[in-house]
């Protein structure tokens, strides 16, 4: 679970706009999610520079030390992981060797042993092997490394047994089923070990040297970020494509500002712009010149998290009331162009472990939330809002600025009035509403997140990350923190798959978060850009990628 | 000379000590914890958000931060950033080019479009172009920049599809930035030398230069010119501070990786020593730029360097 990107604009992703066409319309035919005879379509002879706009800088080019989604999309053209795992196409995902041919887990989910594919080389030369892993992942927990998201996304790592030339075992002190997982979410692209050496746990992310499709040629910090083509590029897996890339160039612009990246695209100066604001993508697609991309990511949905220790959303009827008095589909249309999936659970449904029967729990029925409002003894008063005991039934809601809840905000609180609350929203900058969320301040907060596997909820529905973590519901349950915990030491995927759905189930039943919309990443690109690969964290794959 | 220039930079070290003490504290007083930022969605456990606190120095008293500052700041080391691990001085370096460009080429559209407009203006009060003037500048000063961006790059990127609307590297993308950040400006440097020309025109001895035979041209060039320069040099100087905070915002506008956009993002990031570092170097620049503004006022205007002495 790593992916992130918020208020500093880098984090902006966790909770920014992910937007884009509702499933694949008319597009699912270009954006080949795997499949292997779709791929590498006989259209242009590949070559030229594809320029895609990002909406934040990297804070360092080595995937096993970032803090930011953003880098794992840079490292999917630079890195390979020891097993790709990719979207299916027909909203599943399966495993793909990657540098690895084969792999096998013990069944209690702590030791994961890996065949290497042979005559492989780094873009410096060095040949692959076994020695590779190692440092690889060795380099994720030096400390000096500083690792943010890397480090938390690898678990009770122990070490890496080298058993021969091509074979490792990678050795956990505790069960760590999300392994494989996240082993091919982007954090542990293997790295170079000559260049680990040579230039240091910091300097390498801004050297980074992978295996990958695409060479690093130059960062200038803050602007662009120029890849060139590996020709030798020969072991991805067939669901991206076969051989090397197809694109001479890939070029990242950092554009901070969304209508900046708009201007640019219709300037010409963009092929792809992400996660563009979803009236400058509706106005895109109206536009006609354009096709638009909705990439599902695993995660939680964007939402809002509903704090179950602070007054009067303390009481689970106040919280239900709030579950049955937001329409997600209106706000999704009204709101926000239709370019979103509403969203109904605490997971998206591409997420493994994600239950269907949870995301029907609640509905919208404004009727069922007043009769839950005056069983839990608050009375429908003057000017519309209810009042118990002299206290009026007000909300304190909390969002940080940059994470695009403010303008669907209004429509909750819309929502909300309608059925008898008031409320007071502020828009604080991210560090200063995590500071508020912590402290719980707030009834209502903003957050939303892209992971790689169900063990995200650990990070935001776990009683220890209450003061300092992620917890911004205040919600503190030995029971589901204990069903986490087996879930993710259970290496049977069903099993474990079926103990998320429990969890989801309860949560829901909570009402400790009020979903709004999956979290997806927004691609608007040029008609000419084709041949795109889906990743399942909401990003692309450049592979095969051309420019027709 | 030398003892004024002396005297005058050692009057601006403890101005840049007393910004990076304000900086220093005000976004400490701002609450939220770097820590925090850095590993929101990474999973962490409160132990390695403690650990990276103490990495980060951050479990020191405030004094004690500012004190490690300070003197790595007299080593000439301004630290590293929390967000990349490079040094601050790198990453200030690698984007100040790109405000200094910035800086002087929209100063340059307000100097070459403000001046001969002012000359031309005042020379003939009441003529047409002398309205037409006024206008340029009244619309300059009344319409926002960053709306003034915008507009361009509807206009000549969008539809016109002839300049570039995000920074590509070239001077061509440099123009939209610039003519929308210098217009403003322009407008100032207008109004202000068409009064001083006006008012020069009136005097003694522009009279008596026109008496001796000299030509209308060598007069305005000459005599005009040269005395309304006076408070046009001063007033660019004062500028270039306010075209340094509208370089923030034009920066994310236009894309360009610069210092102004840099610090925008480090603070909201809680990325305390770039804010510090970033604070020390423009802060720098302001007392630099202002000192040059007086070594050159006193070049035209011998009057000043005597004062300035005395």
């Amino acid at each position: 679970m790593n992916h992130t990107l918020p208020g500093q604009i880098t984090r902006r992703r966790l909770l920014g706009w992910g937007g884009g066409l509702a499933a694949g319309v008319g597009l699912a035919p270009m954006v080949t999610a795997c499949g292997d005879d779709t791929s590498s379509a006989a259209t242009s002879a590949g070559g030229g520079t594809l320029t895609m706009g990002i909406n934040a800088a990297p804070d360092t080019l080595d995937p096993g030390a970032t803090g930011l989604a953003l880098t794992l999309l840079i490292s999917f053209a630079l890195f390979d992981p020891l097993v790709y795992w990719l979207p299916d196409g027909n909203g599943g995902a399966a495993f793909h060797p990657g540098l690895a041919e084969s792999w096998t887990i013990s069944p209690d989910a702590s030791k994961y042993t890996f065949k290497l594919r042979k005559g492989v080389t780094f873009h410096d030369g060095t040949p692959f092997d076994a020695k590779a892993v190692k440092a690889t992942y060795d380099h994720v927990v030096d400390p000096k490394t500083k690792s943010k998201s890397g480090l938390g996304a690898l678990g009770p790592y122990k070490e890496t047994k080298i058993l021969d030339d091509y074979t490792v075992q990678i050795v956990f002190t505790a069960p760590n089923a999300s392994f494989l997982h996240q082993q091919a979410a982007g954090n542990f692209g293997i790295s170079s070990p000559a260049a680990l050496a040579k230039y240091g746990p910091i300097g390498f992310g801004n050297n980074p040297v992978g295996t990958g499709p695409f060479t690093f040629q130059s960062y200038q910090p803050g602007s662009q970020l120029t890849l060139l083509k590996n020709p030798k590029y020969t072991w991805g897996p067939k669901a991206l494509g076969d051989g090397p890339a197809k694109l001479d160039k890939l070029v990242f612009r950092i554009v901070t500002d969304d209508s900046g990246r708009y201007n640019a695209l219709q300037s010409g100066q963009l092929q792809i712009a992400m996660n563009l604001p979803p009236n400058n993508i509706s106005a895109a697609q109206k536009s006609g010149k354009y096709q638009q991309l909705l990439v599902p990511s695993i995660g939680t949905p964007l939402g809002m998290p509903i704090n179950v220790t602070k007054p009067p959303t303390d009481d689970p009827m106040v919280r239900q009331a709030i579950m049955y008095a937001v329409d997600q589909d209106a706000l999704v249309k009204n709101v926000l162009y239709d370019v979103y999936k509403p969203a109904h659970n605490v997971l998206t449904p591409i997420t493994p472990g994600f239950s269907a029967a949870a995301s029907k729990t609640y509905s919208y029925d404004p009727d069922k939330a007043g009769k839950l409002l005056d069983q839990a003894g608050w009375k429908a008063g003057d000017g519309g809002t209810r009042t118990k005991n002299g206290q009026k039934l007000n909300l304190e809601i909390i969002l940080f600025s940059g994470g695009g809840l403010e303008l669907p905000t209004q429509f909750v609180v819309s929502e909300l009035q309608k059925v008898g609350f008031s409320s007071n929203t502020s828009v604080q900058p991210f560090a200063t509403a995590q500071a508020s969320f912590n402290s719980g301040v707030h009834n209502l907060g903003s957050f939303g997140y892209y992971g790689a596997d169900p063990y995200l909820l650990n990070i935001w529905v776990n009683s220890n990350a209450i003061q300092s973590g992620f917890n911004w519901s205040h919600y503190a349950n030995p029971a589901v923190d204990k069903l986490i915990a087996k879930a993710n030491s259970t290496a049977a995927d069903a099993t474990r798959n079926g103990l998320y759905e429990q969890v989801g189930q309860k949560l829901m039943q909570d009402s400790m978060y009020l979903p709004l919309w999956d979290v997806a990443g927004a691609f608007t690109l040029s008609p000419k850009v084709r041949n795109l690969h889906q990743t399942l964290n909401g990003y692309l794959a450049f592979h095969s990628a051309t420019l027709g | 000379m030398t003892l004024f220039v002396v005297r005058r930079l050692g009057a601006a070290i403890p101005v840049v000590i007393g910004i990076t003490l304000i900086a220093f504290v005000l976004v400490h007083v701002v609450p939220g914890d770097p820590a925090k930022v850095i590993l929101y969605g990474a999973n962490a456990s409160p132990e390695q958000i403690a650990t990276l606190r103490q990495q980060l120095g951050l479990d020191e008293p405030l004094w004690r931060q500012y004190a490690d500052f300070a003197v790595n700041l007299l080593h000439g080391n301004l630290g590293t950033s929390f967000l990349t691990q490079n040094s601050v001085a790198y990453e200030l370096l690698s984007r100040a080019p790109s405000t200094l460009i910035l800086t002087a080429s929209s100063m340059l559209v307000a100097v070459l479009v403000g001046i001969p407009l002012g000359l031309v203006a005042g020379m003939r009060p009441g003529s047409i172009l002398d309205t037409v003037a006024r206008w340029i500048s009244f619309v300059g000063v009344a319409v926002p920049y960053f709306f003034l961006a915008l507009l361009l790059v509807l206009v000549f990127s969008v539809r016109l599809h002839l300049l570039s609307a995000i920074d590509d590297g070239t001077a061509k993308s440099l123009v939209l930035p610039a003519v929308s950040l210098g217009w403003g400006y322009a407008a100032i440097l207008t109004r202000l030398v068409r009064g001083r020309v006006i008012d020069e025109m009136r005097s003694d001895y522009v009279k008596s230069a026109r008496a001796r035979g000299s030509g209308e041209v060598r007069v305005l060039l000459r005599q005009v010119l040269r005395n309304s320069s006076v408070p046009a040099v001063t007033t660019i100087g004062l500028q270039f501070g306010n075209i340094l905070t509208g370089a923030a915002i034009t920066e994310v506008i236009f894309g360009r990786a610069g210092l102004g956009s840099f610090l925008a993002t480090s603070i909201t990031s809680k990325n305390i020593p770039v804010v510090q570092g970033a604070v020390v170097v423009i802060g720098i620049a302001y007392v630099v730029i202002n000192l040059g503004v007086d070594l050159i006022v006193g070049a035209i205007d011998p009057r000043t360097r005597q004062e300035a002495a005395a």
